[in-house]
């Protein structure tokens, strides 16, 4: 027993690595420039000019670096020979991938960054030239095409923006043009595709994303959301109580529920019961808890018909720290009665199913015939050997059960107002608040794992004949 | 208060919107009759009960500067007070006193704006309020780290603070450029208690030039940093929110309510003034983040006030003769439209919507009237231009419509030259030897139910008239991105402005369309570029408004947008409330102003 576990935790270390590299990569994929996101409303116009747009750059910059996201993605980089292993530096992600196009056309980054160099210094020397009165019209029309150049991805449209721009330069400006196009004249030239057959290993160290997200992570910091700014750990926190009070309740029901009705549908088996029994939990069962919480809400709760429960939220509004803790209980659980009991229906079908096939199989195993036949009484039979041995299948589905706690339901919550971690993931998603998301992924998983783990730990214990010793 | 948000663009909500027939917007007109059950012969206001209002989302975080969303901001306008207020009432949005005394003596060149406090307005610790807490709030957001990135533009022109060394409570406002909005965004910013928000007097090292002219080097100064990180991690708690407003922060339960409690003896309550009504004893927020739950809550009267009633609840509200005993149901005008943007300057696309024939041909065959029966069950109305109907002076009434006249859009786009020679369908026109056919895409947000049924319409009307409409939804953030990098060639987009005289810079100047503005579909040219300047510097609203009448001629000549429509607020307010008027000025009713009938009072019986 000892060395199974000692080796499930041996797996449990290399699963764990793959799925914080899987949320990682996944928070990576996301759309979007997450600088943008936390600087959004940053000011738009180009007003101020220069001195502006330098600094809505400069904030850009910073913000990147506090992010870190100026660092490599992971400790090493498998990549061909001409990928640039330094474009990570470049800001501005539509600059970034029209670069890493144009390389893995022409294989030759140095040519494609001298490129780059040469359009920063049209540009520089462009803003320097803006309050020069001979621009007349034309001076809106090359900024247009300065901005759109370096995020062009194709070769050809590169060469268009050009040929559109060189009219209307001022003539200072043209040894600055000309330097940009002969290096994108160059490009073609110095063409090296083969460096895009070779493969390379860049080695970064532990200055990389997500070496310091993983950090983080073990320290408990999952980071800022974009929302409202606050650590998600925090948030996290605020929420995981409330999902924890409505599942546990929601589980013990579903449990004390179920076991009883499929144990006693499994002993009085093809009865008016057992079959009464069981169309009633399927009826339940295929009414969708969305669809029964929405009509509960509306037709219980005071707002067309009766008002028995209240509709959403976890207390009242005259809720107060004054009161005695048994008045607060009873307005908690006033407040959670409805949510919970939509959240457990759906549940005892199954559950107590599973029940009644376990006990129907046990009960025509030889031990009970012989605890019958030693004359134990029926209920003794039953419940005491027959029962324990029909735990195995419920055990499975109590493993399964811990991360469900603890991620909270997305619909319940949001139906009844209840601030719970289906709630704010949901409201994470609307907002593409993606670091909320990522951590509730990462922490869902990790639950998933270590549920498995008692599962099947609690197996052993409920059923003497499973052991994990090596036979032999 | 006015608000800080610039223009922004917004997708359009994607509520749950389902075609109903014609009458149920006739039949608005002819209400139920509406019985009185809160009579009460009371005609001067008291102070007591509560508001309980819902709210979409927490907000998250409250401090006075930091905080981005509206939600957040309704709430911080009963906790902090601004040297004026808008009185919402009015429908020229007069400013009127707050923390100041009355309106600025603004210099001839229209450069500082001189101010005079209240001599009653106090903190809570008994302190007077003071210049130099004026001088404070403006440190806090030019300081460099203090993450108010969105607020700051707003106050880069504010070049100095002068406080008038005989008197402690006069100052002037020094700026560097003449602005119409300079007024607005002076008179809106909360004034922080120093004692709070920076005990150890970290920022009064600094000058507000010193900050304007090193703000890069200063982030490396150890004070700056140092108060801009205690600044910024006070968020939530009742001892970090702290305003000389006529609320304090009582309690926040995530993701439930917030709670402001009417502070017992105010500085306010002596004056008289519509920024100086406070009676409720408090206001709670709830969240209900799921709309049907949150119409549940006000038909039980667990709520007394929500805004944003989806429309198609609100009409039939509106029938509900139950529900409208005990609620008065209002809508009036919003700051915001909605539109569909045609890319007059296309970069490696096709040159469609370059020629304004085609663009008025567009305007034609989108019939604006039905779009308002059947997706805004008449909650809306036609605009003609980028400005709202509600600035009298400057909206331009003497523009009609562009009428719904598919044989008229036909009729321009033969002038225009797009002709069908193939006899496909599709109209083609020769452009630089190469022919090119009347096809293009139409960019819509993915979460927006109405654009995209919206957007299903124009396409069959387009089919008709030999115009190929291809619908392309994409994610949010994609969507941004490809209308920001000019990437398309019509969308369909919502802009939310304000009450304040409206800057057409950030979406009409070209400057704003070379370089990441908002001005996406590339209008404009020297002329208006000198018309929008002329406007922003403007002190004198008379002129100002003939500029904008021009202004919004030009637009719809033009047609670089197709107009839809301007959405009106959904509200419902419990109807024991006196004094609860309504208003375009976001949210559109005023809390604070309310007050119950002695009788009448529902909440806090026992503890006032």
């Amino acid at each position: 027993m000892r060395a199974y576990l000692l080796r499930r935790i041996l797996f449990f270390l290399p699963t764990l690595f793959i799925i914080t590299l899987l949320s990682f990569l996944i928070s990576q994929c996301a759309p979007g420039d997450p600088v943008e996101q936390m600087l959004t409303g940053r000011s738009g116009g180009g007003e101020e000019q220069l001195a502006e747009k330098q600094a809505s750059r400069r904030l850009y910059l910073e913000k990147r670096h506090e992010l870190g996201l100026d660092l490599p993605i992971f400790y090493f980089s498998i990549v061909p020979l001409a990928e640039p292993e330094t474009l990570y530096r470049i800001p501005f992600r539509p600059v970034q991938e029209a670069l890493e196009r144009l390389t893995y056309e022409f294989g030759n980054w140095p040519k494609v960054q001298a490129y780059y160099q040469a359009y920063l210094q049209l540009d520089s020397a462009f803003y320097a030239s803006l309050g020069d009165t001979t621009w007349g019209e034309r001076r809106t029309e090359v900024r247009a095409l300065l901005t759109l150049l370096p995020q062009e991805k194709r070769y050809s449209e590169i060469q268009y923006l050009l040929r559109r721009m060189e009219p209307l330069l001022l003539p200072y400006l043209r040894p600055y043009y000309e330097a940009v196009k002969q290096a994108v004249e160059e490009l073609p030239r110095t063409s090296q595709r083969w460096r895009l057959y070779i493969p390379t290993i860049h080695w970064h160290g532990t200055q990389n994303q997500y070496h310091r997200w993983l950090v983080g992570l073990m320290k408990g910091d999952f980071g800022i959301s974009y929302q409202d700014k606050r650590p998600i750990g925090e948030k996290l926190l605020d929420a995981v109580k409330w999902s924890l009070v409505i599942n546990f309740v929601s589980l013990l029901l579903a449990y004390v529920v179920a076991i009883p009705l499929g144990v006693l549908a499994g002993v009085r088996r093809g009865s008016f019961f057992d079959r009464g029994i069981g169309l009633i939990l399927f009826m339940l069962e295929s009414l969708p808890p969305f669809w029964v919480g929405t009509m509960a809400v509306v037709f219980l709760c005071g707002g067309d018909f009766l008002a028995l429960f209240p509709p959403g939220g976890v207390q009242s509004t005259e809720f107060s720290d004054q009161w005695s803790i048994g008045r607060k209980l009873l307005d908690w659980s006033y407040h959670l009665i409805l949510p919970v009991l939509i959240g457990t229906y759906g549940a005892w079908a199954f559950l107590s199913r599973q029940m009644r096939a376990a006990i129907l199989e046990n009960l025509h195993q030889d031990y009970v015939r012989t605890a019958r036949a030693k004359g134990l009484p029926e209920w003794l039979v039953i419940w005491k050997h027959a029962f324990r041995n029909s735990l195995i299948p419920i055990i499975t589905l109590l493993a399964s059960v811990l991360p469900a706690m603890i991620s909270g339901s997305v619909i319940l919550e949001t139906i009844f107002s209840i601030p719970g971690m289906g709630y704010l993931s949901y409201g994470a998603m609307t907002a593409r608040d993606y670091p909320v998301i990522i951590a509730v992924f990462t922490i869902g998983a990790v639950l998933t794992l270590i549920g498995l783990l008692i599962g099947d730990i609690l197996y052993a214990i409920a059923d003497p004949r499973i052991s994990y010793a090596r036979r032999g | 208060m006015v608000e800080r948000g610039k223009n922004r663009i917004e997708p359009l909500r994607g509520a749950l919107w389902v075609l109903v027939s014609l009458w149920v917007a006739a039949c608005s007109g002819s209400r139920p009759a509406e019985p009185n059950l809160y009579v009460s012969d009371q005609t001067t206001p008291t102070r007591g009960d509560w508001v309980v209002i819902a709210t979409i989302a927490d907000p998250g975080n409250l401090n006075p500067t930091n905080a981005t969303g509206a939600d957040a901001q309704y709430i911080q306008s009963h906790i902090f007070a601004s040297l004026l207020w808008v009185d919402p009432r009015d429908t020229n949005y007069p400013y009127v006193p707050m923390l100041a005394v009355g309106l600025p003596q603004v210099s001839p060149d229209g450069l500082r704006y001189t101010f005079e406090l209240h001599p009653a307005a106090r903190w809570d610790n008994g302190e007077p309020v003071t210049a130099k807490d004026v001088e404070f709030s403006f440190k806090v957001v030019k300081n460099p780290l203090v993450d108010c990135g969105p607020l700051r533009p707003y106050y880069e022109f504010v070049e100095d603070v002068v406080i008038e060394p005989k008197n402690p409570r006069k100052f002037m406002v020094v700026t560097n450029r003449k602005y119409m909005l300079a007024l607005p965004s002076i008179a809106s910013l909360f004034i922080l208690p120093r004692y709070i928000y920076d005990p150890e007097d970290l920022m009064a090292r600094y000058s507000i030039r010193q900050l304007n002219r090193e703000g890069a080097k200063l982030r490396n100064d150890p004070n700056i940093r140092r108060f801009a990180e205690r600044y910024n991690a006070m968020q939530r708690l009742p001892h970090h929110i702290v305003g000389c407003g006529p609320y304090a922060l009582e309690e926040w339960v995530t993701g439930q309510q917030v709670v402001l409690r009417r502070k017992q003896n105010w500085w306010g309550d002596t004056l008289k003034g519509i920024a100086y009504e406070a009676y409720p004893d408090r206001i709670i927020y709830r969240v209900f983040k799921d709309p049907t739950t949150a119409i549940t809550a006000l038909k039980a009267r667990e709520l007394d006030v929500m805004d944003a009633i989806p429309a198609k609840e609100f009409v039939q509200l509106r029938k509900n003769p139950a529900f409208l005993a005990h609620f008065r149901l209002e809508t009036p005008p919003t700051f915001a439209y909605s539109y569909i943007g045609l890319n007059m300057r296309p970069q490696g696309r096709p040159p469609i919507f370059t020629d304004r024939r085609v663009r008025r041909a567009f305007a034609h065959i989108v019939d604006v009237d039905m779009i308002i029966r059947k997706f805004s069950y008449g909650l809306a109305q036609r605009i003609t231009g980028p400005l709202y109907p509600m600035h009298r002076g400057a909206y331009n009434d003497a523009l009609p419509p562009i009428p719904y006249d598919p044989h008229k859009a036909a009729q321009l786009l033969d002038e225009a030259g797009w002709q069908d020679m193939d006899e496909d369908g599709v109209r083609e026109k020769i452009i630089d030897g190469k022919k090119i056919p009347l096809e293009f895409e139409i960019l819509i947000n993915s979460s927006s139910e109405t654009a995209i049924q919206m957007a299903q319409i124009f396409k069959q009307e387009a089919d008709k008239i030999g115009m190929k409409i291809n619908i392309v939804t994409l994610e949010w953030s994609v969507y941004l991105e490809r209308i920001k990098k000019h990437d398309f060639d019509a969308y369909i987009g919502g802009w939310i402005g304000s009450h304040s005289p409206q800057d057409l810079k950030q979406i009409w100047h070209t400057s704003s369309w070379a370089e990441g503005g908002s001005n996406y579909v590339g209008f404009g040219n020297a002329q208006t570029d000198a018309l929008i300047d002329a406007i922003r510097e403007e002190l004198d609203e008379a002129k100002r408004n003939s500029m904008y009448r021009l202004f919004h001629k030009i637009v719809y000549d033009e047609q670089p947008y197709v107009f839809l429509t301007s959405p009106l607020a959904r509200i419902a307010i419990h109807r024991r409330f006196r004094n609860a008027y309504t208003s375009a000025i976001r949210p559109g009713y005023f809390p604070a102003g309310f007050w119950t009938p002695t009788n009448l009072v529902r909440y806090g019986k026992k503890d006032s």
